[in-house]
């Protein structure tokens, strides 16, 4: 068998060994993932919670749009 | 190992947008790189306080005003007590400025930060002035951040994820990515897709 082919093979199969938790996570569609599921995430979003959503999302909103007309 | 930029950062931190937290959630649990100019975190930083010094300023500048007021007959004790108040707001403010630093922070620590040369510098001025995609002069600067990284840090898999196509969609940035073997995607959902097909979950 050449070589490249082996290589090849073995590396496909050290990439499908995930654990459960990992298989299960990638599987998953984005829309079902939450923040908590995420410590680092969570602790941010905590922090940030001092200004709603809404409110969060508008400023950033602003600065796309300053953005899209900067140099 | 995926390379994002200051829109990838601001919709984690600021926006709270599931899709991007996911992806950082891939990362951490696969032991994915993800890497984040130093430029895009400044961009992100700047762009997280602005407002909040925006406030800031406008309280002082109502502060300047009151004390034109306060010169008035009788009208100090009045000022005096919204003065008191005003104190009581920018304290807060401040607190909450830093709260938004801590979490910019926090991300930033979790992330490999590919630094600002002074190569990169001056590639990055050339390819502004020299009027090259991306042409913004900070989008310059993530680019050339980028490519300055891909070679010292080679991985099976290297994505470069920007939610910004309008600036970074042009043939020669994909050749220029193309070289370090790396793909650049648009859609937080395409960078799953070929995660899930790398890991053979597809």
């Amino acid at each position: 068998m050449p070589k490249g082919k082996a290589s090849k093979s073995l590396n496909r199969r050290s990439r499908r060994k995930l654990t459960e938790e990992q298989r299960r996570l990638l599987m998953m569609e984005p829309e079902d993932w939450d923040f908590s599921q995420n410590e680092v995430l969570r602790k941010i979003h905590e922090l940030v919670s001092a200004w709603p959503l809404e409110v969060r999302r508008q400023w950033a909103e602003e600065w796309r749009k300053e953005h899209r007309q900067g140099k | 190992m995926l390379l994002v930029e200051s829109n990838f950062v601001i919709g984690v931190v600021w926006e709270g947008r599931r899709d991007l937290g996911y992806l950082v959630d891939i990362c951490q649990r696969f032991g994915v790189l993800l890497v984040v100019p130093e430029v895009a975190l400044a961009e992100a930083r700047k762009t997280l306080i602005h407002r909040v010094d925006r406030q800031l300023s406008a309280l002082q500048q109502l502060r300047f005003w009151l004390n034109d007021i306060a010169r008035g007959v009788g009208m100090s004790q009045l000022v005096l007590k919204v003065k008191e108040r005003l104190d009581v707001i920018e304290a807060e403010l401040q607190r909450r400025k830093q709260l938004a630093l801590e979490a910019l922070d926090i991300f930033a620590q979790n992330c490999f930060i590919a630094p600002p040369t002074p190569h990169v510098w001056v590639r990055a001025y050339l390819r502004w002035q020299s009027n090259m995609p991306p042409f913004k002069e900070l989008d310059c600067l993530i680019l050339e951040s980028l490519l300055a990284f891909l070679p010292q840090h080679k991985t099976k898999l290297a994505i470069f994820l920007t939610l910004d196509q309008e600036d970074f969609d042009h043939p020669e940035l994909h050749a220029d990515f193309k070289r370090h073997r790396t793909s650049m995607l648009f859609e937080p959902y395409a960078v799953i897709v070929e995660f899930r097909k790398f890991y053979g979950v597809a």
